[in-house]
């Protein structure tokens, strides 16, 4: 596992360093410090839903209901909160939740039911979209509190507070993954199933957790678009299915499962970002965007299959 | 000797999605009275057309262990390079240019998954989202123009009741499944599916094989929407968008196994059917558009679900 | 009369951190079978790989029927007539006998198959072979044997020069082999050149014209069988004197007979015949039985990867409920599959991920506490003696022999009270077969109940104190190391004889 941390995540970083200088040099608005910072604060919910999403992927599945997920929280807690300071923890608390279980769900279908993880969670997201629009009929209500707008797009300085949230969900994630046998067994699963089996794991309560956990990080994600926006939107959530798988694959986490590490969520998070921001000002449509994210995942995903094959006898 | 028929329902069983349909059809049939009518049937027919066509370039990739999730935005790339470029130029340029970049992305596609050995569940993932991205581009809302006289052929130009529309699929599928079931190619499609080494060490041209499937794949799925945008009138970004996992039930349902190797395109159209007409019935049952999207994602999980756990059994029960 | 029809003349190749083979010359005459033996790792499938066109050579030359040859792919090489039937099944399970056996090949005019040729064509064949099976067949409703019998029809079918078979034996039974061994003296009456790759030295020897020996890459050299014996070529393979000697077993006298394991009619679901035996502390108990007797069946059952109907199993006279391996794994029962690469091991974590795994998994405390598992892991290490150069190299870059000492020193942070071990020395060098046995026995003097299951019957002659015999998924006898011999082990496995011992 080392290994892969020296190698993909470090040319990750790599690579997000030399895209920063290179935008720097092609537009200088982007050496200002405030304006990096803004995009950080921007990557935020996409590094908290890649987190998630390689949760998932390191046991050799995927998800791809984290943009309904996102969706949906963010419309029940802005519906739940409604403006109001009292109301945020609550709001948060019942979001995420709600997160958790949309994601057990789909660890139920793809373990219980045999379903594979590309059927399940593409026909949960449909689902999910269904719940969503019966729950606002259409017309999502209510908004952040303060304090949520705060941890969404407020800032200490040019440091936004956000940072906080995700740099915690890092952190957490990663003793999680390394430090616990939970995590291990995650590795272990996406390494070889069969093999976890015959060593006594018990695979499918370990697979549905990890859907689990995708779930709560996308419903985390939820919450700090609302935060940031300030009122639920029915449409910011759908890049961020594609998004992040773009940006776990960017931040070396392989899809045949066990190998990778969750740092992967910041530089792939940061520099799918970044690529979009420079496209921005760039003038490109989200019709441009979509086309770079599908060229990057397809770009990477070539390069690095070819490295593996290369390795292979 | 002993010629068994029971070869091709040993590879393709096609009795599980049979009982399904039928089973869904009485129920149709006694529940609704609107259902019942030929004009709902002909309807029914011309909105399972273009899954049906979906579901055999599906097929085709799943056969060889892949998965195409690119398929549905290959409609609607159809439908808005129609919608934006037959009106303006001839209906034959037109129709040139659409193929010609829904097969070259398809040769793209299989080119990622045979030669540079890419993932097939990545590399079309990635290829939706250029496609969608393309199709947004060309046409960021439903509109564009359509010759009318395009519409009259394919739509209203009608023998038994039935439009070309509706014959010209009947007319694919029944190349297809000579394709599949009497080709050389279509053996190759279950070898390589079945077990790919064995096919490559006995000197099978696995990669062609490969790149072939997508092909196939793209072709359907653009024959799909160039039959679309007749029907709908107008171009549309997001038309394809529900049937790529559409396909992928229609062909799960019909005993197409998911790992590859086993299952035909008899079942596969059968689960087209049954997929295809479940929006029909919850319509004809009076089911508003929201609960529609649960009550679809809903029943498609349990149909491959059952599916699955009829091919495990049959497994245990086989050893 | 005497050119060869092939020669490799100074073939080299090399892959990434290993040299396969090193400037080898190797040639074979037409009409002869010529067998080839080595340790795993010693290049002979390298060398088939190149000879049949999946691997272009790095240096060096091919030269087939008298003509330099250059071969692409497989495809080339089967052009001209050289087909390999491997030991992983090269048939694809959802097509029928006569699907595979064109298989790359079909008989037809231009897209389209003729069904009636291929059928034709496969009747015949199989009526030549006495194989009575309908062509219809899928390859996935055939036993491993039978499987295998197509593989080799299919090489047949194809117009064979030079037939090359991997390991053909390894899943045939007896009578199985007799066919095959008819089959291959027919072939080189009839000019078919055949090379033989084997582990089983007694059939090298007994069909075998000529044997090539390889270790590490190179040719050590060429001689005719006759004038071998098994333990030639033994020291050949392994280039020094080495006696397969198995460990010495304890005296009577010395020896507690504590009842360990009691298993009483235990029906696995899959085979529903009941079976009941015991196991003594410190004993080596054999699992013996050819492909499909229920041997396999009973050891993965005891250890819940397969499903149960009933039964009783006790430990040191404590009933236990084993539902699921975590269970048995919990009661000290562990077993170590026969496949290491699906089952066995993660290939691609590292060493100490393997290791350590089962670890955190007996501990209660969700923590992993790096430093004190890496001194375990360390311990394990040297008291198996796995050479590894460093504790996070991926368990995929072992030799097989010290994968297989990971499969079974993972388990020994905690000492299992009994092992079922599958196949432990499958497709492993001779060097490390010795230390397994060797291992194998000072287990069993600390008092843990061992049963193993091998197909190979001299090794389970030499390890075990007791083989019980399978038959048709029960017990048909119990023999004690005393009275072990070849002949009549195997009366017993193919149910000649029959001590039932099922109650």
């Amino acid at each position: 596992m080392r290994r892969i941390f020296e190698n993909r995540m470090l040319f990750s970083i790599l690579i997000l360093v030399l895209f920063v200088i290179i935008s720097a040099i092609i537009e200088p608005n982007y050496s200002d410090p405030r304006h990096i910072f803004t995009v950080v604060q921007q990557s935020a919910p996409l590094i908290v839903v890649t987190i998630g999403q390689i949760f998932v992927m390191l046991t050799g599945g995927i998800d791809l209901s984290v943009g309904s997920i996102v969706i949906f929280t963010d419309v029940f807690a802005a519906s739940l909160i409604m403006g109001s300071d009292e109301r945020t923890f609550f709001g948060i608390i019942a979001a995420l939740l709600v997160g958790a279980i949309f994601g057990t769900i789909n660890g139920l279908g793809v373990e219980l039911i045999k379903l594979p993880p590309l059927v399940m969670t593409l026909a949960s997201s449909i689902g999910i979209q269904g719940v969503m629009l019966l729950y606002c009929g259409g017309f999502p209500r209510g908004g952040a509190s303060k304090i949520l707008k705060f941890i969404g797009s407020g800032r200490w300085g040019i440091i936004p507070a956000s940072i906080c949230v995700w740099m915690i969900g890092l952190v957490v994630s990663y003793l999680i993954l390394r430090k616990t046998k939970f995590g291990w067994t995650l590795y272990f699963l996406g390494a070889n199933r069969q093999a976890a089996r015959t060593i006594g794991i018990r695979c499918k309560p370990m697979g549905i957790l990890a859907y689990t956990f995708s779930g709560l990080f996308a419903a985390l994600a939820g919450v700090l678009i609302l935060g940031y926006v300030g009122i639920p939107s029915l449409v910011l959530g759908d890049d961020y299915t594609m998004a992040s798988i773009a940006s776990a694959v960017l931040g070396g986490v392989s899809f045949s499962g066990g190998s990778g590490s969750v740092f992967g969520a910041f530089s792939g998070g940061l520099l799918m970002r970044f690529v979009l921001t420079l496209l921005t000002a760039f003038n490109i449509s989200a019709a441009g965007k979509n086309i770079v994210q599908g060229v990057i995942i397809f770009a990477m995903v070539a390069f690095l299959t070819l490295q593996e094959r290369k390795g292979e006898i | 000797m002993k010629r068994e028929k029971k070869l091709r329902s040993k590879r393709e069983n096609w009795q599980a999605p049979v009982f399904a349909f039928t089973a869904l059809f009485l129920i149709a049939f006694l529940f609704s009275d609107s259902f019942r009518t030929s004009r709902n049937l002909v309807n029914l027919l011309v909105q399972v057309a273009p899954l049906a066509l979906l579901t055999i370039g599906q097929t085709f990739v799943i056969l060889t262990g892949g998965i195409d999730l690119s398929i549905g935005s290959f409609v609607s790339l159809a439908t808005t390079i129609a919608a934006t470029t037959m009106a303006e130029s001839s209906i034959a340029i037109s129709l040139l240019l659409i193929y010609g970049v829904g097969l070259s992305i398809g040769l793209l596609n299989g080119f990622a998954v045979s030669y540079l050995q890419m993932n097939p569940f990545v590399t079309t993932l990635a290829t939706m989202v250029i496609v969608q991205g393309l199709t947004l581009h060309i046409l960021p809302a439903p509109g564009g123009v359509v010759p009318y006289e395009y519409v009259k052929v394919i739509m209203y130009t009608r023998m038994l009741n039935m439009p070309v529309f509706v014959w010209l699929s009947i007319g694919v599928s029944i190349i297809m499944m000579i394709v599949l079931y009497k080709t050389k190619f279509g053996l190759n499609l279950y070898a390589v599916g079945g077990n790919k080494l064995a096919a490559v060490l006995s000197g099978v041209r696995v990669r062609q094989t490969l790149v072939l499937a997508y092909i196939m794949s793209s072709l359907m799925a653009t024959t799909a929407g160039v039959m679309m945008v007749a029907r709908i009138s107008c171009g549309d970004p997001l038309v394809g968008q529900p049937y790529t996992l559409d396909s992928i039930g229609a062909a799960a349902v019909g005993g197409v196994s998911l790992a590859g190797g086993r299952g035909g395109l008899i079942g596969g159209l059968i689960g087209a059917f049954i997929i295809g007409s479940i929006s029909n019935i919850l319509n004809m049952l009076g089911v508003t558009p929201y609960w529609q999207f649960v009550l679809k994602s809903l029943i498609i999980v349990a149909a491959i679900g059952f599916a699955i756990r009829i091919k495990l059994m049959q497994g245990a029960r086989e050893k | 009369m005497f050119e060869p029809l092939i020669a490799i003349e100074n073939v080299s190749k090399r892959f990434p951190g290993v040299q396969a083979l090193k400037n080898v010359n190797f040639s074979c005459s037409k009409g002869t079978i010529h067998g080839l033996v080595g340790e795993n790792g010693a290049g002979k499938s390298t060398l088939i790989k190149v000879i049949s066109g999946v691997y272009h050579s790095d240096e060096g030359r091919i030269l087939y029927k008298g003509q330099r040859v250059h071969f692409h792919s497989p495809s080339d090489a089967i052009k001209n007539g050289i087909r390999v039937v491997y030991q992983e099944f090269g048939l694809v399970p959802f097509l029928s006998i006569a699907e595979n056996i064109f298989l790359g090949n079909f008989p037809g005019k231009g897209l389209f198959f003729s069904k009636r040729e291929m059928y034709k064509h496969t009747e015949a064949i199989m009526q030549s072979l006495g194989f009575d099976k309908s062509p219809d067949t899928l390859v996935a409703d055939l036993s491993v044997g039978e499987q295998q019998f197509v593989e080799i029809m299919k090489a047949l079918v194809q117009k064979a020069n030079l037939l090359i078979l991997d390991e053909p034996t390894a899943a045939l039974l007896p009578n199985e082999v007799e066919k095959l061994f008819t089959i291959i003296r027919d072939l080189k009456n009839k000019g078919v050149t055949v090379i033989f790759v084997s582990h089983r030295l007694p059939e090298i020897l007994e069909i075998c014209d000529i044997v090539t020996i390889m270790k590490d890459g190179e040719i050590v050299g060429t001689f005719e069988t006759s004038s071998l014996t098994e333990e030639d070529i033994v020291n050949l393979m392994v280039g020094r004197t080495v006696e397969v000697t198995f460990p010495k077993r304890l005296t009577e006298m010395k020896r507690k007979r504590e009842l360990l394991m009691e298993v009483k009619r235990f029906v696995p679901a899959s085979t529903g015949k009941p079976v009941s035996f015991q196991l003594f502390e410190g004993e080596i108990l054999g699992f013996y039985g050819l492909e499909g007797q229920g041997q396999r069946t009973v050891m993965r059952s005891l250890f819940a990867l397969e499903s149960v109907l009933s039964g009783e199993i006790r430990l040191r006279s404590e009933s236990v409920r084993i539902k699921t391996p975590h269970d048995a794994i919990r009661y000290g029962l562990i077993y170590t599959p026969a496949s290491r690469k699906e089952e066995g091991l993660a290939l691609i974590l590292s060493v100490y991920e393997n290791i350590a795994m089962p670890i955190l998994i007996r501990q209660k405390a969700n923590l992993v506490r790096n430093r004190e598992l890496l001194k375990v892991c360390r311990r394990i290490i040297s008291e198996f003696n796995i050479k590894v150069s460093n504790l996070n190299q991926r368990v995929l870059n072992l030799s097989g022999g010290n994968q297989q000492k990971v499969v079974i020193g993972k388990w020994f942070s905690e000492y299992p009270r009994v092992l079922l071990l599958d196949e432990p020395t499958r497709g492993i060098d001779v060097g490390s077969k010795i230390e397994i046995y060797k291992i194998l026995r000072e287990l069993s003097n600390q008092g843990i109940g061992i049963i193993v299951f091998s197909s190979d019957l001299i090794e389970m002659i030499g390890i075990c104190d007791r083989i019980l015999t399978f038959y048709e998924n029960e017990i048909t006898g119990e023999i004690r190391w005393q009275d072990f011999t070849e002949e009549i082990i195997m009366a017993y496995a193919t149910g000649t004889h029959s001590n039932k011992f099922s109650a």
